[in-house]
């Protein structure tokens, strides 16, 4: 199975960084959707489904923060699991997204194997 | 926290973006060789929390390009354009800021405002208020790469 992820950040460079990891990584990836912040994310998630959200924390308009407490809020795309990517590494930001809602946490810099392995324990699927 | 700490901190977390994301090869520098002319890029990044203070990041025009080639899988790298370069300079400044105040303040969480590109000269702009800066040079394969940090006095 193939899955539909979408990265937000506000980072250009990483977006396409992120994109290739996972494409390197050997996930199976069908399709990668962008957005450069929460609120675009949002206004894509009206249109387009996604199996899995990747997104940073420090994000203009709609940090990551808001941006998870917004989609958990929503009973559709609330159980979309969403997936932190971030340079902050402290066990409070760690615990505090977690608490908000996100499903899992990978801090910047990471190897492919490590982004691979959280979006497959995400969604639940490994390897055999 | 002493300097030679911050500094121990520095290096280990530049280290480790460089070669963790940008698949960089790294030996310890010394100096930064007098090159009038060369083209530089100058990131900044600022950070709040405790302490708050500054992150700077110097390289040369050339090594930038390359290293954001090798970071965005780009085949050719003069097809990148500068802002392509650019935006990965400031990507490269962020990841080490946020892998030093993970080490720095490991049980507060802090916050690092969108970095970026200053007019050239020395990155030790970070201390250009007059407090100290502590910087770390690092030889990367086709150049190197200079980082600065420092941290606000708490008043």
């Amino acid at each position: 199975m193939a899955f539909r992820v979408l990265i937000v950040d506000d980072s250009p460079a990483m977006r396409s960084v992120i994109r290739r990891i996972i494409q390197i990584s050997g996930f199976d990836l069908k399709a990668c959707l962008e957005a450069s912040h929460g609120e675009e994310a949002c206004q894509l998630l009206r249109q387009e489904w996604v199996d899995v959200i990747l997104t940073d924390i420090n994000m203009p308009v709609m940090n990551g923060e808001q941006f998870v407490l917004q989609l958990k809020r929503d009973d559709l795309l609330g159980s979309i699991p969403v997936v932190v990517v971030s340079t902050d590494a402290t066990e409070q930001r760690i615990r505090r997204m977690l608490s908000l809602g996100a499903s899992g946490y990978v801090t910047k810099p990471f190897f492919p194997e490590a982004l691979r392995g959280e979006l497959e324990r995400v969604l639940g699927i490994g390897h055999g | 926290m002493g300097e030679e700490l911050q500094s121990e901190i520095l290096a280990t977390a530049a280290q480790e973006v460089l070669e963790t994301m940008f698949f960089a090869e790294l030996t310890e520098g010394s100096e930064w060789p007098d090159s009038p002319g060369e083209p530089q890029l100058c990131a900044r990044a600022r950070f709040r929390g405790s302490p708050s203070g500054t992150l700077c990041l110097r390289i040369p025009a050339r090594t930038a390009r390359t290293i954001a080639a090798d970071f965005l899988g780009a085949e050719n790298e003069e097809g990148l354009s500068d802002a392509q370069v650019g935006d990965v300079v400031c990507e490269l400044a962020n990841m080490i800021c946020g892998s030093v105040l993970s080490r720095l303040e490991n049980e507060t969480g802090f916050d690092i405002f969108r970095p970026e590109l200053v007019s050239g000269g020395r990155s030790g702009s970070a201390g250009q208020d007059g407090s100290p800066a502590v910087s770390r040079i690092l030889e990367l394969a086709n150049g190197r790469v200079e980082v600065s940090l420092r941290l606000d006095q708490v008043e």
